[in-house]
C-alpha cells in the first residue's frame, strides 16, 4: 500500500461527492462503511500479530523505548505546537492543546472548541486530520529509514486507523510497537487536553 | 472505540489459538489493502460533506500549515533519534 494509493482513495471519495456520482444511500452510510472496513482491518492485524509467536517477546525487547516513544511524541508535539502557536500570536496553552491531540481530530475539534471557541476548534480539527492524512501518505516512505519515526508521526492513530498501514509497511513487530505506542497516546490525550484547558482558565 | 478493541482482541485470540494456513494469511494481507482503500474513500466522502474542514483551511490556512508541519517534523525527528540513538548505543556497548 503506497502513500499515493492512500491519497488517491481519499481524493476519489471527495471527488465522487463533488461530482454527484454517488447515490444518497452510499453518502449517508459512508461513516458506517468506513468504520466496518476499519474494524475488519484491525481484526486482520490482530490475527497477523497473534499468529507470530515470538513477536511479543521481540516487541518487549524494545524496552524503555516502548514508553519513551509515545510519551516523547505527546510531549514534544504539545511543546512544539505551543511554541509555534505563541510565535503566531495565540496563547501557548491553545497551541499545546492542538498539538497534544496527536492526530485524534474528532476529540481535539470538540474539546478545543468547548474551551477556546469554534474557530480554534476548526484549526485543531484541520491540523489533526491532516496529520492523519500525512501519516497515511508518508508511512511507506518513512519506514525505509526509521520505523519509529513513522509510528511517532501517526501519534494516537497508530492504535487504530494507521495501524493497518504500519502493519503492511513493516512487520508484525512493527505493528505491535505501533499498537502499544498509539494505545498509550490515546489514553494520555484526553488527560493532556483536560490539563491544558484547566491551565488556560 | 469499543468495537475496535473487540475486533483487535478477537483477532489476536484467533491468531494465537488457531494455526491459520498461508492462504488465509495471504488473504488477510490482501484484504488490508482493499479495506484501506474503502476506508479512505469513505473518509473522503465524509470530509467532502463536512464544511468544517474547508472553512478551517480557507480562514486559517497559514496557521494550520505551520502547526501541522512543525508537529510532524518534530515527531518524525523524535522517532528517528530514538531509533538511531539506540543503535549507536548498542554499537558503543
Amino acid at each position: 500500500m503506497s502513500g499515493a494509493l492512500a491519497l488517491l482513495s481519499f481524493a476519489a471519495g471527495m471527488l465522487l461527492v463533488r461530482l454527484n456520482l454517488l447515490p444518497t444511500l452510499v453518502i449517508n452510510s459512508a461513516d458506517r462503511i468506513g468504520f466496518a472496513a476499519l474494524c475488519w482491518m484491525v481484526f486482520a492485524v490482530g490475527v497477523i500479530v497473534g499468529s507470530q509467536k515470538d513477536v511479543w517477546h521481540k516487541a518487549l525487547q524494545e524496552g524503555w523505548r516502548l514508553l519513551l516513544l509515545p510519551v516523547g511524541t505527546l510531549l514534544l508535539s504539545a511543546l512544539t505546537a505551543g511554541l509555534v502557536g505563541k510565535l503566531l500570536g495565540m496563547p501557548m496553552t491553545v497551541g499545546a492543546a492542538i498539538g497534544s491531540a496527536c492526530g485524534w481530530y474528532s476529540l481535539s475539534g470538540v474539546a478545543v472548541a468547548k474551551v477556546w471557541g469554534a474557530e480554534i476548534g476548526l484549526v485543531a480539527f484541520a491540523v489533526n486530520f491532516l496529520r492523519e492524512l500525512f501519516a497515511f501518505c508518508l508511512i511507506p516512505l518513512l519506514v525505509r529509514f526509521s520505523r519509529l519515526a513513522a509510528i511517532a508521526l501517526c501519534g494516537a492513530t497508530a492504535a487504530d486507523t494507521t495501524l493497518p498501514v504500519i502493519a503492511k509497511s513493516t512487520d508484525p513487530k512493527g505493528a505491535l510497537v505501533g499498537l502499544i505506542s498509539g494505545g498509550l497516546i490515546t489514553a494520555l490525550v484526553p488527560l493532556t487536553v483536560a490539563l491544558l484547558s484547566w491551565l488556560a482558565k | 472505540m469499543g468495537w475496535l478493541v473487540f475486533a483487535l482482541a478477537m483477532g489476536i485470540v484467533l491468531g494465537i489459538a488457531v494455526r491459520l494456513s498461508q492462504t488465509v494469511m495471504r488473504f488477510l494481507d490482501h484484504s488490508l489493502t482493499v479495506s484501506l482503500v474503502v476506508m479512505l474513500t469513505a473518509l473522503g466522502i465524509e470530509v467532502a460533506q463536512n464544511p468544517k474542514f474547508e472553512q478551517a483551511l480557507s480562514s486559517h490556512g497559514l496557521l494550520v500549515a505551520t502547526l501541522l508541519i512543525s508537529v510532524s517534523v518534530v515527531s518524525i525527528a523524535w522517532g528517528w533519534l530514538l531509533e538511531r540513538g539506540w543503535t549507536l548505543l548498542c554499537r558503543v556497548r
